[in-house]
């Protein structure tokens, strides 16, 4: 199979399913039913056996190999209460932060989803490779990290929580157990 | 095949109902998700191993699933989370590889055994591949999956709006690349 690289100029008479005459004329290529076709396969008997599969896992994962209805409902409600110890500050991982501008104002975090969706399409890379150069050079325990994205001073207030939300989200995923996120500002922009 | 309301009626019954309810989730949905798992990893190893951790979080969770969402979005939205955290710590691992995630996505969809499509639908994947994580689910669901706005956007806890621009400018990206490259 050829690489990335080797795809360009590809020919249609490579292609059997759909001829050169129906794609250069077509408006809307990805209308084609062809291309809905899922072009994966799965090794034989694959689906007749996942059920025994999870199965065998599932017994796994209680002590006595038992699974009763009382001990996966305390499981998942342990669970639940767990994230909300998280979440109020106990334990070494969490972060706890305050985000605020410049001008002094402290918010609270309230995402909106549908921001989260833009945001991913937007600049995450900005905020890693940020993140990443200011965590790398400090030697502190505790940073104060000042992010200054892109279109800053245009930034609602909502948006900017919402940024800020995504810094946080790539910092929980961060391996190190010594840093801890002490504040988090969202600068405007110098000139 | 047994309506989801039936499923979840055995469900809470007495007397070994929520064994044979969470059988029949398996056999009813283990299927679509592994399709929308395997359009999400790009091949079958992966997709295996989060279906597997997919449908233990769903018996897991089932004691507390309410019925404020459908059953199908709710097994939807533990799938796609499932994946999506997977795809952010791979992305967040490899991220001082040689190679970006993405450029290694697609790599591994060009050595998989198990890819059975031809050159333009390789292409096609390579493009869905490239595309931001969300962005990806909210593609695989609508075009490769079939499902409503509506449906899509209870899965990803969002609004219909978003989910429509999200998917809009999955579309005419992936439109303008399969272009480029014929």
């Amino acid at each position: 199979m050829p690489d990335e690289s080797e795809t360009k100029g590809l020919k249609m008479e490579d292609n059997k399913n759909i001829d050169r005459e129906s794609f250069e004329n077509a408006n809307d290529i990805l209308s084609n039913e062809h291309l809905k076709k899922m072009p994966f396969k799965v090794p034989q008997g694959y689906f007749e056996s996942v059920e025994d599969e999870v199965r065998t896992k599932i017994k796994e994962q209680t002590p006595d190999g038992q699974w009763g209805l009382l001990h996966r409902s305390l499981k998942a409600y342990l669970g639940l209460a767990a994230s909300f110890l998280l979440i109020l500050g106990a334990g070494w991982g969490t972060i706890h932060f305050t985000k605020y501008f410049t001008s002094g104002h402290t918010l609270t975090a309230q995402s909106t989803v549908d921001s989260e969706l833009l945001l991913d399409s937007l600049e995450n890379d900005y905020v890693a490779e940020q993140l990443d150069n200011a965590l790398e050079e400090s030697s502190k325990d505790t940073l104060t990290i000042r992010v200054i994205p892109p279109q800053a001073e245009e930034m609602t207030v909502e948006t900017a929580v919402d940024y800020a939300d995504a810094v946080q989200e790539y910092l929980s995923a961060y391996p190190s157990t010594s840093v801890s996120l002490a504040s988090l500002e969202l600068a405007e922009l110098e000139e | 095949m047994q309506e989801d309301s039936e499923i979840l009626a055995l469900y809470n019954k007495d007397g070994g109902g929520a064994d044979y309810a969470f059988n029949l989730i398996v056999r009813k949905y283990s299927e679509r998700l592994y399709w929308h798992l395997r359009e999400l990893t790009g091949n079958h190893e992966d997709a295996n191993d989060l279906l597997q951790n997919t449908l233990i979080k769903i018996w897991n969770n089932l004691p507390t699933f309410r019925g404020d969402s459908k059953l199908y979005t709710w097994l939807y939205r533990i799938a796609t989370n499932e994946a999506l955290t997977w795809l952010k710590k791979q992305r967040f691992e490899s991220r001082f590889a040689r190679l970006g995630f993405d450029k290694s996505l697609c790599n591994k969809l060009t050595t998989d055994d198990f890819f059975n499509g031809d050159q333009i639908q390789l292409v096609l994947q390579k493009e869905v591949m490239q595309l931001p994580d969300k962005q990806r689910a909210i593609f695989s669901m609508r075009y490769f999956q079939d499902m409503k706005y509506e449906e899509i956007a209870e899965v990803m806890e969002s609004n219909v709006g978003a989910v429509k621009t999200s998917y809009s400018i999955a579309y005419n990206k992936i439109t303008t690349g399969l272009k480029n490259k014929f």
